[in-house]
């Protein structure tokens, strides 16, 4: 007993100690010096409504489940969790310039990323500075039951911001 | 996986157990084949520059998707006693039911380390916020605190069990804390979780409640009888 419990013990404990190492390495070498290219490329939110300005079709993919996404959300986001990623979306998002997948911190963002990503979608993106959070904490407005409506807060971007959001929001 | 099988000369039995076995083994499969139908191929995440802690939310979710399966197995195999190892096939024995028990609390711990790692490697600073219970904010804090509390009971249980020399009487009470708890784990798990309510998950997150309220049922009539008696 004691033998099989100091296995599973050191087991977990190596694992524990290789993902600290992983994520030590992470940090330290950090995104220029670590020579691999990113997985799926990042996109700062001044870029992004630079972009949105300029025209081109921006669509928000809110990864989250309904009732989070009910709650609130980036006004236009369309919902999509990871478990429901098809061919079909694949096919309705290739027409847009930018799908940016997003969730509280991006960690289900970027996972739905990298399916849509893998499924062949080439124009995803994710946000610099993740997730919804920080989105709300650049006084950017949302939409949802706890705060604005889609409209209210889409008006509300093209007062503050001053440029055409619903352009991006075509899809 | 089952020894019952090759220890009868009766067929019908014997399909029972394949049959038994099968639904076993579907239960430990599907979680495993949907978590890497959603998640593809692990090696991208040492080959490509990823979101940092993002391959810790990963592992993390792995191991919470086992936890749950495991602790399924262990609860119902307590609930329902003798016939619980039958169905089950599992050995009757407090050795097993003792690793089996150290083995989900460590897929347990595992599981809330990582993520609280992940989240506070993203945040740049310790996540101290997901340690604290939230019920009356959104949803997704809500679902959070299930799991939160359920690890408190789990480990309340298993210090129960640990006692259990020294509480004789009380520690069984305890040690039943697994119980809700595995409640809370499961109604964190398929409302939280990205994969939980994937297609063919669905029905095994519905067979694992349907059996683990049989059980319960099953035992309280058991100690009717005894009382009874």
């Amino acid at each position: 007993m004691i033998r099989i419990g100091s296995l599973v013990a050191c087991s977990l404990f190596l694992v524990h100690l290789l993902l600290i190492l992983n994520s030590h390495m992470e940090n330290t070498i950090g995104e220029k010096d670590s020579g691999k290219e990113l997985l799926i490329p990042k996109i700062s939110i001044p870029e992004l409504l630079t972009e949105i300005k300029a025209g081109k079709k921006v669509l928000f993919i809110d990864t989250r489940e309904e009732k989070e996404f009910q709650e609130e959300h980036i006004p236009g986001a369309q919902n999509l969790t990871l478990r429901d990623v098809n061919a079909e979306a694949v096919k309705r998002f290739a027409a847009v310039d930018f799908v940016i997948p997003y969730c509280i911190k991006d960690f289900r963002g970027f996972e739905l990323g990298k399916l849509l990503k893998r499924l062949g979608l080439e124009n995803v993106y994710v946000l610099q500075k993740p997730g919804i959070n920080y989105w709300k904490s650049q006084g950017l407005p949302v939409a949802g039951e706890r705060c604005l409506s889609d409209d209210e807060a889409l008006r509300r971007m093209q007062n503050n911001l001053n440029f055409s959001y619903e352009e991006g929001r075509s899809l | 996986m089952n020894s019952y099988v090759y220890s009868t000369n009766s067929s019908s039995v014997k399909y029972k157990w394949i049959i038994q076995d099968l639904i076993l083994f579907t239960i430990f499969l599907v979680p495993g084949l949907t978590f890497f139908k959603t998640t593809g191929d692990l090696t991208v995440y040492f080959r490509h520059k990823v979101l940092d802690g993002q391959f810790l939310y990963v592992v993390s979710k792995f191991l919470g998707l086992y936890a749950l399966i495991f602790l399924w197995l262990q609860v119902l195999k307590g609930l329902l006693g003798e016939y619980g190892d039958r169905f089950l096939g599992t050995q009757r024995s407090f050795t097993f039911h003792r690793n089996l028990g150290l083995w989900i609390i460590s897929l347990f711990m595992s599981h809330a380390v990582l993520f609280v790692w992940a989240v506070s490697i993203r945040n740049n600073h310790f996540a101290s916020g997901l340690l604290i219970p939230h019920f009356l904010g959104s949803y997704y804090p809500s679902i959070l605190s299930l799991g939160l509390i359920a690890s408190w009971l789990m480990i309340l249980s298993t210090i129960f069990a640990a006692l259990r020399q020294h509480l004789p009487g009380i520690w069984k009470w305890g040690h039943r804390l697994s119980v809700p708890s595995f409640f809370l784990v499961l109604f964190h798990s398929y409302f939280t979780g990205s994969e939980t309510r994937a297609g063919a998950m669905v029905p095994i997150y519905y067979w694992m409640f349907a059996t683990v309220v049989f059980a319960i049922c099953y035992r309280l009539w058991k100690t009717v009888i005894k009382l009874q008696k």
